[in-house]
C-alpha cells in the first residue's frame, strides 16, 4: 500500500509542471529597490540569481541560493526529521526562539519565482516571517514594444524594449545572443534574455553582475522554499502579507508565534538587535 | 506525439504558403521542430531589420506552430532556442519554406562565457570569496586561486599573508588537517574541491572560547564544494627533462565532513625542493610563554645561502618525499589526526665567495670556493586527538621528529685545500596535553601540560690541508674535529581560569616551567694518529637548569569600538648552571615582570587601529653561555665569556588597517620600534684565516625602527589586481671589532609592486617588481676612512604573460630581470627567461606541459650580501638551459 502511494506521489511529482530541470545558466543581477519612500537615498539592495534551465527558471536572492548548499540541506533534513519525530502539537523552534533575519535595510523576505514557459505558469514561493506561502498563477502577459536602441552590456549586444507591468513602465535591455525569453523578477517575454531593466520612476533596477554556465546536472531549478508545509494562497494576499511584514517585522513574527521570544539576526551587523521598519512602503506592484 | 513524415510535409505545404490579407500586411505561418521532427514549443521567431535589430517577434506555441503578420518587406527571419543552433533566413514576403528544423548545439553555451564581476562578501568578521569568480581556467590548485584574491599574498615558501598580516593557520572545512604545514594543501588540493575561501578576522579556533575570548588572529578557511563527498580525487604528475631529469608525484585526496586526507608521494631530481612542503607555516597552538625555545646550536660547512633565483636553475638534487595527513572524526565529534612526513635528499651546491671584513685599521678578505654535498633526511610524525565542543576543549598532540644530515665539502680557502665532513642528528619528541572545560558558573578552566625532549649531536671534521690559525696551535693537522652533544628537556604545565563576562574577560594562570639542558663539546686536533686537545680551553661540559614559577593575570576589555588586552605575568626564575672545568657554579634567582599590552580601535568592520607593546626579559640561553670555544665552521670560533647575561627587549608597534571589501580594496600602514638591551657584546677578532668571536659581558643597545605600508586594489574596469608595498627600516647595533667599539647603522628602503591583469578572455599578464636600497656603515662619520659606508641597490622584476589559443593550449613566458649594485664592486644585471606551453583537456583531467627554463642559458650568478661589518660576494654556477616535459592528471 505504502509502495503504491509512493509511486503515485513520484509520478505526480514528475508530471507536475514544476518538475525540476538541470540549470544551464546562472545569471546574477544587482537589484535595487526603493522600498521605503521615506528613505529613497537608502534603497534595498541585494544580489538576485536567475537560474535558467530548459523551459523553466528560478529566480531568488543570492542569500537563499547560497544557503542551499549541501550543508544547509543536511541541517534542514535533520531538523525536519526531528520535527517529524516530535510528539504532535509541538512547535519547531530553534533554541532560544524563532529567528528574525534582518539586514540594514530591514526585514528580509525570502522569495522565489518559478517561471515555466511551456505551461505558461508562474509559481511564487515566499517565506514571510515563519510561514512559507505558495502561489500558483499564470505567467503575466507583458506587452513589450521593441525599439531600435542598442548597447553593449558586458560582451553582449543588447536591444531596448519598453513595457508596462503591474503599474510601472519598464525599460529593458535584452540580448538575442541568449535566446531565452526570461529576465529578472517577473519580467519576461522578449526574444532574448533581459540583462538590465529599470522602471521609469527610477525606484527599481536590475543590472547584470555575472553570467555563469553550469555543467553539473545535479544543480536544478528545484524550489528551495516549497515543502509539505507551504500554505497555498492568492497572489494579492501574499503581497499584503509581505507589506505587513516589512512594515512591522516583529509584530508579524509575534503574531505567528505568540508566546515565543524573538531572536534577531542582523546579517550586516551581528549583535545589533534593532529592526529597521519600513515607514512608507513602496510596493513593486502598484 | 511524433508526426509522421507525410503529415509533416502536408502540414508544411499547407501552412507555408503565405496568404495575403491586405495589400501590405503579410501573415506568416510556420513551424519549428528539432532535428528529429518533434515540435519545439517556446522557440523565438524574430524578424530582424538589415542591421539585425529585432523588429517583431513571436514564440512558437506548444505544438511548435507560430504565426504573425507584418508589414516588413526586407530583412531576416531568425529562429532561436537555447541549446540549438540559430537558424536565420533572408526574409521577403514571398518566402516559401517556413519549416524550421533546429539542430542541437551542445556547445552553444560556449558563447555564454563566465562573465563574473568578482566580489567579496563581508559577513561580520568573515570575508568570503567565491572560488569560481576568481579562478581562471589555467588554475589547477587552490593555491593558484589564492594568489588571485585581492588582499591575499603568497610568500615564496607558501606562507599566506592577508592585508600584510601573516595568517595564523589554514583550515580545511574548519579543521587544521595539516598541523600547520599547509603549504602542501594549497599546492595539491584542486580548485574544484573548494567552493569558497573565507578569511576570518579575530579567529578563535577553540569553540569553548568563541565569543568569549577575543583574538587578533586571521585564519583562512577553505569551504568544501561538497562536504559529503566520498570521491577520492588525485593529482598525479610525471615529468622528464633534459639534461637527465625526472619527476614523479601522486597526491590522493579525500575531503569530507568526517574524513579528510591529503597525502603525497613524490620523487624528483629536477630542482624541486620539498622542504617548502614541510615548513611549519601555521601556528602549532603552543602557549605563548613556552615558545621561547632556545635557538639550536648548529655547526656548518660555511656554505653560502642558496642564490635567490628559481630553484630549477641551480638546485642539483635527488629528493624523495612522503606525506600523510589523515583525519577522522567519529560520531561524538572526536577527531583523530595523524601526520607523517618523510624526506630524503642528496643535493650539491658549488659556489665561490669573497668575504670582506672592514676593520678600523684594516680590511680582511677571505676567498673561498667549495663544492658541497648535503644528504639530509627528515622524518616526523604527529598524532593528535581532539574534541572541540561548546562544553569543553580537549587536545593531546604527540610529536616526534628525527632530522639527520651528512654533508661533505671540498674547500679551497685562501689557497688552502681541504675536505670537510659534517654529521648532524637531531631527535625530538614532545607531548602536549590540553583540557579546557567550561564550568557551569560561567568560567572556563584549563590545564595544560607540555613535555619535550631533544637531543642534538653534531660532528665536524676538517681534513688534511686545513690551516688552524689559533695561537698557540697554529698549523696543519691531519684532522681538526669539533663535536657537540646536547640533550635537553622541556616541561611546562599550567592551570588557568578564564572568566568571560560579556565585554570583560579575565584570565588567571599559575604555571611552572623547567628547562634542564646540557652541552658537551670538544675540539680536538689529530696529528699522526695522535689526538691533541685544544689548549686554550678544555671544551664544554655545561649543565644548565632554568626553572620558573609564574603567575599571570590577563584582561581583555571590549568597550564599544575599543578592545584591549593586557597580560601581566610575574616570573620567579631560578637559574642554575655549572661548568666544572671552569670552576664556575652560577645560581641566580630573579623576579621578572614581562608585561604585554595590546590595544585596538575598531572604527567599523573594515577599519581598525592596533597598538601593541611587549617586553621580554631573559637571562639568556644555554646556547649563549658556553665558555669553551666552539668551532662553528672552519673560520669561526665562538665562545661566551660569562654565563647568564640579562637581555631586555622592548617591542612596540602601531598599525592601521583599512579595507573596503565591496570595492576589493585593502590597505595597511604601520610603524614598529624594537629596542634590545643585551648584556652581551659581540667582540670579533679577525686574523687572516679565522674569525674568533667572544661575547663579552658589556651592555649594549640594538635599536630597529621600521615603517611599512601596503595597498591592494582590484581595478574593475581594467580587471586588474594591483599591489604596492613600501618599507623603510633603520637599525643600530654595537659591536667590538679587534678591540675597538663600533656602532653600526643600517638603512633599508624597499618598494614592491604587483600587477595582475587580464586582457580580453585569454591573455593574462602579471608583473611584479621590487626595488631596494640599502646603506650600511658606522654611525659616527669620522671613522669612515677605513670602514666605508657601503651602499646596495637591488632591482628585480618579473613579468609573466600567458595566452590561451585553440581552446586548450596555453603559452606562458616568464621573464626575470635583476640588477645588483654594490659599493666597491661593479654591478651586474641578469635576464632570465622561462617559457612553457601547456595543453589541457586533451583527455579529461589530463594536462601536458613543456617547460623551458633559463632559455638564455645563463651559467653564472653573482650576488652581494651584507651583514654587520662584513660584505659578501657569492658566485654560483647555474644549470643553464633545461627542458622539462610534464604530464599531470587530475582525477
Amino acid at each position: 500500500m505504502k509502495k503504491i502511494f509512493l509511486l503515485h506521489a513520484a509520478l505526480l511529482f514528475a508530471l507536475s509542471p514544476f518538475a525540476q530541470v538541470p540549470v544551464k545558466l546562472n545569471v546574477v543581477y544587482a537589484f535595487t529597490y526603493v522600498r521605503d519612500l521615506d528613505q529613497p537615498e537608502n534603497p534595498f539592495q541585494s544580489n538576485m540569481i536567475l537560474s535558467i534551465g530548459k523551459g523553466q527558471s528560478r529566480y531568488c536572492p543570492e542569500l537563499l541560493y547560497n544557503d542551499n548548499d549541501p550543508k544547509a540541506i543536511a541541517a534542514r533534513k535533520k531538523a525536519q526529521e526531528k520535527m517529524e519525530n516530535a510528539p504532535s502539537g509541538s512547535i519547531p523552534v530553534a533554541s532560544g526562539g524563532p529567528m528574525l533575519t534582518v539586514s540594514k535595510y530591514g526585514a528580509l523576505v525570502k522569495e522565489e519565482i518559478h517561471k515555466n514557459f511551456v505551461t505558461k505558469k508562474m509559481d511564487l514561493d515566499a517565506r514571510v516571517a515563519l510561514r512559507t506561502y505558495h502561489v500558483s498563477a499564470g505567467l503575466p502577459d507583458i506587452i513589450w514594444s521593441v525599439v531600435t536602441d542598442t548597447k553593449k552590456i558586458g560582451d553582449y549586444d543588447c536591444q531596448k524594449a519598453t513595457g508596462e507591468f503591474a503599474g510601472r513602465s519598464y525599460e529593458a535591455w535584452f540580448t538575442t545572443q541568449i535566446p531565452y525569453p526570461d529576465g529578472p523578477w517577473k519580467l519576461h517575454g522578449l526574444p532574448g534574455l533581459i540583462l538590465e531593466a529599470r522602471d521609469s520612476r527610477n525606484e527599481i533596477s536590475f543590472t547584470l553582475k555575472e553570467i555563469t554556465r553550469n555543467d553539473d546536472a545535479d544543480v536544478t531549478t528545484r524550489s528551495f522554499l516549497r515543502d509539505a508545509y507551504s500554505i497555498n494562497t492568492q497572489e494579492k494576499d501574499l503581497l499584503k502579507a509581505n507589506r505587513a511584514f516589512v512594515m512591522d517585522p516583529e509584530g508579524v513574527m509575534s503574531a505567528q508565534a505568540p508566546n515565543a521570544r524573538l531572536m534577531v539576526k542582523n546579517l550586516d551587523k551581528p549583535g545589533d538587535k534593532t529592526v529597521v521598519k519600513i515607514r512608507k512602503y513602496n510596493p513593486m506592484e502598484r | 506525439m511524433k508526426l509522421s513524415g507525410l503529415w509533416l510535409i502536408l502540414a508544411v505545404l499547407f501552412l507555408a504558403s503565405p496568404r495575403v490579407h491586405a495589400q501590405q500586411r503579410n501573415t506568416v505561418n510556420g513551424m519549428v521542430t528539432d532535428s528529429s521532427g518533434q515540435p519545439l514549443p517556446g522557440a523565438t521567431i524574430s524578424l530582424l531589420d538589415q542591421q539585425l535589430r529585432v523588429v517583431q517577434y513571436v514564440f512558437s506555441r506548444s505544438n511548435g506552430y507560430f504565426s504573425f503578420s507584418t508589414r516588413i518587406t526586407t530583412g531576416w527571419l531568425e529562429v532561436s532556442f537555447l541549446g540549438y543552433k540559430k537558424h536565420r533566413v533572408q526574409w521577403s514576403p514571398t518566402t516559401k519554406s517556413l519549416l524550421f528544423r533546429l539542430h542541437p548545439e551542445p556547445d552553444l553555451l560556449k558563447e555564454v562565457v563566465v562573465k563574473p564581476r568578482p566580489s567579496a562578501t563581508l559577513q561580520g568578521d568573515t570575508l568570503m570569496y567565491l572560488v569560481r569568480q576568481f579562478a581562471d581556467k589555467e588554475d589547477r590548485s587552490i593555491g593558484d586561486v589564492l594568489r588571485r584574491l585581492p588582499g591575499m599574498e603568497l610568500g615564496q615558501d607558501g606562507t599566506i599573508y592577508f592585508n600584510g598580516k601573516k595568517i595564523d593557520n589554514l583550515f580545511i572545512d574548519g579543521d587544521d588537517l595539516m598541523d600547520g604545514r599547509y603549504g602542501l594543501a594549497t599546492r595539491v588540493i584542486r580548485k574544484d574541491l573548494i567552493r569558497r575561501v573565507d578569511i576570518i578576522q579575530h579567529h578563535q579556533p577553540i569553540v569553548v572560547l568563541k565569543d568569549k575570548v577575543f583574538t587578533d588572529k586571521i585564519a583562512v578557511n577553505l569551504v568544501l564544494q561538497d562536504e559529503n563527498s566520498l570521491k577520492l580525487s588525485a593529482m598525479a604528475q610525471v615529468g622528464v627533462g633534459f639534461p637527465a631529469m625526472a619527476e614523479v608525484s601522486v597526491a590522493p585526496i579525500l575531503l569530507n565532513k568526517t574524513f579528510k586526507s591529503v597525502n603525497r608521494a613524490a620523487l624528483n631530481n629536477a630542482g624541486t625542493d620539498y622542504r617548502n612542503d614541510l615548513k611549519q607555516l601555521g601556528n602549532m597552538n603552543y602557549p605563548d610563554e613556552s615558545n621561547s625555545q632556545s635557538r639550536p646550536l648548529d655547526l656548518n660547512l660555511a656554505s653560502n645561502q642558496p642564490p635567490d633565483v628559481p630553484q630549477q636553475y641551480y638546485y642539483l638534487n635527488k629528493s624523495a618525499l612522503l606525506q600523510f595527513n589523515n583525519m577522522i572524526r567519529n560520531k561524538k565529534g572526536i577527531q583523530f589526526k595523524l601526520n607523517v612526513n618523510g624526506y630524503w635528499d642528496r643535493n650539491e651546491l658549488d659556489y665561490g665567495a669573497n668575504t670582506v671584513s672592514y676593520l678600523v685599521n684594516d680590511t680582511i678578505r677571505y676567498r673561498e670556493s667549495q663544492r658541497t654535498i648535503h644528504r639530509p633526511f627528515w622524518w616526523n610524525a604527529g598524532f593528535h586527538l581532539q574534541s572541540n565542543k561548546a562544553t569543553h576543549f580537549f587536545n593531546n598532540s604527540f610529536r616526534i621528529s628525527l632530522q639527520k644530515d651528512r654533508s661533505t665539502g671540498q674547500m679551497d680557502f685562501n689557497g688552502h685545500r681541504f675536505d670537510q665532513h659534517l654529521q648532524q642528528s637531531k631527535l625530538e619528541f614532545s607531548n602536549d596535553f590540553n583540557w579546557m572545560p567550561a564550568i557551569r558558573s560561567r568560567g572556563i578552566a584549563e590545564f595544560r601540560w607540555l613535555m619535550g625532549y631533544g637531543l642534538n649531536r653534531q660532528d665536524l671534521q676538517l681534513g688534511d690541508g686545513y690551516y688552524f690559525d689559533v695561537t698557540p696551535q697554529q698549523g696543519y693537522y691531519d684532522a681538526v674535529v669539533q663535536q657537540i652533544h646536547s640533550p635537553s628537556w622541556q616541561h611546562h604545565a599550567y592551570l588557568s581560569y578564564k572568566i568571560p563576562a560579556g565585554s570583560f574577560t579575565q584570565e588567571y594562570r599559575l604555571g611552572y616551567q623547567s628547562l634542564p639542558q646540557s652541552l658537551q663539546s670538544r675540539l680536538e686536533l689529530e696529528q699522526n694518529g695522535e689526538i691533541l686537545p685544544y689548549l686554550n680551553d678544555p671544551g664544554n661540559d655545561l649543565q644548565w637548569r632554568n626553572n620558573s614559577w609564574y603567575a599571570s593575570a590577563q584582561y581583555q576589555l571590549k568597550f564599544q569600538k575599543f578592545r584591549s588586552e593586557v597580560r601581566l605575568p610575574l616570573y620567579y626564575r631560578q637559574l642554575h648552571s655549572t661548568q666544572p672545568d671552569y670552576q664556575s657554579v652560577v645560581q641566580k634567582r630573579r623576579l621578572l615582570f614581562l608585561p604585554m599590552l595590546r590595544f585596538s580601535v575598531h572604527f567599523d568592520n573594515e577599519k581598525y587601529l592596533q597598538a601593541s607593546y611587549e617586553m621580554q626579559n631573559d637571562f639568556g640561553e644555554m646556547n649563549q653561555s658556553y665558555q669553551g670555544a666552539i668551532l662553528l665552521n672552519y673560520r669561526s670560533l665562538q665562545s661566551y665569556s660569562q654565563a647568564m647575561q640579562q637581555q631586555r627587549l622592548h617591542r612596540s608597534s602601531l598599525v592601521y588597517y583599512f579595507q573596503k571589501s565591496i570595492k576589493l580594496f585593502f590597505s595597511n600602514l604601520g610603524i614598529s620600534f624594537d629596542h634590545k638591551r643585551a648584556g652581551l657584546l659581540l667582540s670579533d677578532s679577525f686574523s687572516n684565516n679565522i674569525r674568533q668571536t667572544v661575547f663579552l659581558p658589556y651592555p649594549n643597545d640594538q635599536v630597529t625602527v621600521s615603517v611599512h605600508a601596503g595597498l591592494s586594489q582590484y581595478i574593475f574596469p581594467l580587471k586588474t589586481k594591483a599591489d604596492l608595498k613600501l618599507q623603510k627600516q633603520r637599525a643600530f647595533q654595537e659591536q667590538l671589532v679587534n678591540g675597538s667599539l663600533l656602532r653600526y647603522q643600517f638603512d633599508d628602503f624597499s618598494v614592491n609592486t604587483g600587477l595582475n591583469k587580464k586582457l580580453g578572455r585569454s591573455v593574462d599578464l602579471y608583473h611584479q617588481s621590487s626595488i631596494s636600497w640599502g646603506r650600511m656603515g658606522l654611525a659616527e662619520p669620522e671613522k669612515q676612512e677605513t670602514s666605508p659606508r657601503t651602499r646596495l641597490f637591488g632591482f628585480q622584476q618579473q613579468f609573466r604573460a600567458s595566452t590561451r589559443f585553440l581552446k586548450s593550449f596555453l603559452v606562458e613566458a616568464t621573464a626575470r630581470h635583476r640588477i645588483n649594485r654594490f659599493t666597491g664592486f661593479t654591478g651586474n644585471g641578469y635576464f632570465f627567461l622561462d617559457a612553457a606551453i601547456k595543453r589541457s583537456g586533451w583527455i579529461k583531467g589530463l594536462d601536458l606541459e613543456l617547460n623551458v627554463y633559463n632559455l638564455f642559458h645563463e651559467r653564472d650568478y653573482t650576488i652581494f650580501y651584507q651583514s654587520g661589518n662584513q660584505s659578501l660576494t657569492s658566485q654560483y654556477p647555474l644549470r643553464g638551459r633545461t627542458f622539462f616535459l610534464r604530464l599531470s592528471y587530475a582525477l
